[in-house]
């Protein structure tokens, strides 16, 4: 059986990956990181059997400390990108000129006007 | 059908048109890596064609648009003051490491411990003229522990009151230069995309220090504003911002280390205005961290407290000791002890830095008897080394023997440059990603960014959902890991 403290450090690598993932903040690289969360997650649930809690001792308390700020960290930058997204898309909306019914922003008209870009 | 005039004349208007266009494309290639700079995108308005009212049709430029996304850039700037106080705060913090040392092998606890160890070997020969010697020796080397942990924190106080100086006239420098770019763009009539992209790349230096909001004005100048209200700068005027230390009013302890206050032009206090940016992790630095151990007008601080504290209960058990006893007659009366330390008594908030032994002290004055009854003959020795575990509330300070409460001084600190490191990682990738979408968004149509944006926020949903198992299977660890009392 796996050792809790090695499983929870696996864990808070995929965490890690996924933070510098979130920081890149392509498209690419949120699906890669909301990849890196589920195998995070698998990890966890499965190592409710795998893992060998019997021989758990402060080492496995410490990783899990560990992991816990490696999530809090990757929830702040989750937060952090979604807010500036719900900002953006709240200014672009006006600019375009307001919502539709469902609450979409209005699609911009370009009458009488075309444009290059540089 | 359009004379060949009118034709040329279309031509000769679409051409032109055209021509402004690369103008702009090779504006946007040449400024690439210009900082602050944003793509322009030059439009062309469609002429309406009417031959019956003389109207040609063709293209003509319409005006020079800037990609510059207002929010991207606020939220970068926002970054940057998050950072920009976080930094700070790791570098103040760190400069008080040395001074609080956790391990007990340097400064006050190692001193602190010597001074016990010689209680105890003075009471095993409390007649042992090597043995007081030790015990003088290792007081003295106790106040110079103290004294040296004042001074360190008094000159961290200087050196933060000197950058706090150079911060608010950085600050000052930074706001004067964008009134000469404000000055400049009312005289290019703001489409001038240089200027704009030197007053932005100001704006994000600015936003290093302190906490900012800025407008741009139909005229290309941009308002500045500290923490969203107070102004900084509204077109060609600029209002600067003053430092001033003093003494609060009805101040306890008037010799106290200042405190600083930040003014805007008005004279008006702004300082609970700058909670961020380097300027306001160095007032927080210099008005929490710094008095909370050295003091200020209102509080002793709990450096002094603890040397006070620590100097009163020894000098009080050894006053209270003899020398040496009366004689069995009477004839010979009993010799009283005399204190050991010395200190500042008219001001709390400078015990700790005047911290010494008496200079008047031998080391056959230690009274080393306790007249009881019954009289022992080490008792003061050993009640001295008994402080180091504290028997009563008297020995202690809120609860905890002069050790412990010391080792909460230097975990207050080790937990505040902990918690600033972490902000400053933090920190340093939100700046990232801010950056990294502002450059993501740039430079599309305004529906292309919605889509993505609207893609974005998905993708941060479906990360957030999964975040919220993690957190939840990583609780049901921490509990099977907790251990069972």
């Amino acid at each position: 059986m796996q050792d809790v403290a090695s499983g929870l450090s696996a864990a808070r690598s995929e965490v890690e990956a996924a933070c510098r993932s979130l920081v890149q903040a392509t498209p690419e690289a949120l699906t890669a990181s909301e990849e890196a969360f589920r195998r995070v997650a698998e990890t966890l649930r499965n190592g409710k059997v795998a893992w060998n809690w019997s021989s758990a001792g402060d080492a496995a308390r410490a990783e899990a400390s560990r992991l816990q700020a490696g999530v809090s960290r990757a929830a702040r930058l989750v937060s952090s990108g979604s807010r500036h997204c719900a900002v953006r898309l709240q200014i672009l909306s006006t600019v375009a000129g307001g919502y539709t019914p469902r609450g979409d922003a209005v699609s911009l008209s370009g009458a009488e006007q075309v444009s290059l870009v540089g | 059908m359009p004379s060949l005039i009118s034709s040329l004349y279309v031509l000769a208007g679409a051409l032109n048109a055209f021509e402004q266009a690369i103008s702009v494309t090779q504006a946007n290639v040449a400024n690439a890596s210009t900082p602050g700079y944003a793509c322009q995108t030059q439009t062309l308005l469609a002429m309406p064609e009417d031959v019956s009212r003389g109207s040609v049709g063709g293209v003509q430029a319409g005006p020079v648009v800037s990609s510059r996304d207002p929010y991207a850039e606020q939220a970068v700037r926002a970054q940057q003051t998050a950072l920009g106080g976080a930094t700070q705060s790791v570098n103040s913090l760190t400069s008080l490491e040395s001074l609080f040392d956790v391990t007990g092998n340097s400064g006050i606890p190692a001193a602190l411990s010597s001074l016990y160890q010689s209680f105890s070997a003075w009471g095993e020969t409390p007649d042992d003229g090597s043995a007081q010697q030790a015990v003088l020796t290792a007081a003295g080397n106790l106040a110079s522990a103290f004294q040296q942990t004042a001074a360190g924190l008094a000159s961290a106080a200087t050196s933060a009151d000197q950058q706090l100086q150079q911060t608010v006239s950085q600050v000052n420098t930074l706001v004067g230069q964008l009134q000469q770019l404000n000055t400049q763009a009312m005289a290019g009539g703001g489409d001038d995309s240089g200027v704009d992209a030197q007053i932005n790349a100001t704006l994000e230096t600015l936003s290093q220090y302190v906490p900012i909001t800025a407008t741009e004005q139909p005229n290309g100048t941009y308002t500045v504003l500290l923490n969203g209200e107070i102004p900084l700068l509204a077109g060609t005027q600029q209002l600067s911002l003053n430092l001033n230390l003093y003494q609060p009013d009805n101040s306890i302890y008037p010799n106290a280390p200042p405190l600083a206050q930040v003014t805007d032009a008005n004279g008006d206090d702004v300082t609970s205005d700058i909670t961020n940016g380097q300027l306001g992790a160095l007032l927080n630095f210099c008005n929490s961290v710094l008095p909370s151990y050295i003091g200020d007008g209102n509080q002793a601080g709990s450096l002094n407290t603890l040397a006070q504290q620590f100097a009163d209960t020894v000098n009080g058990i050894l006053s209270s000791g003899e020398i040496s006893a009366a004689s069995a007659d009477g004839s010979t009366p009993a010799v009283p002890g005399v204190p050991l330390f010395t200190y500042d008594t008219a001001d709390a908030t400078n015990v700790a830095a005047s911290l010494s032994v008496s200079p008047t002290i031998t080391p056959s004055q230690l009274a080393a008897i306790d007249p009881g009854p019954p009289e022992v003959s080490n008792g003061v020795p050993l009640a001295l080394a008994q402080l180091e575990n504290p028997q009563s509330s008297a020995e202690e300070i809120d609860g905890e023997s002069y050790t412990e409460a010391f080792g909460d001084m230097a975990s207050q600190a080790g937990d505040l440059l902990n918690q600033a490191t972490g902000e400053q990682q933090v920190a340093q990738s939100a700046l990232t990603q801010a950056q990294n979408l502002r450059q993501q968004q740039s430079g599309v149509d305004l529906n292309q960014q919605a889509v993505a944006i609207v893609q974005y926020q998905q993708a941060y949903q479906a990360n957030s959902e999964m975040l919220t198992v993690i957190n939840q299977l990583l609780l049901d660890t921490i509990n099977i890991l907790e251990p069972s009392t």
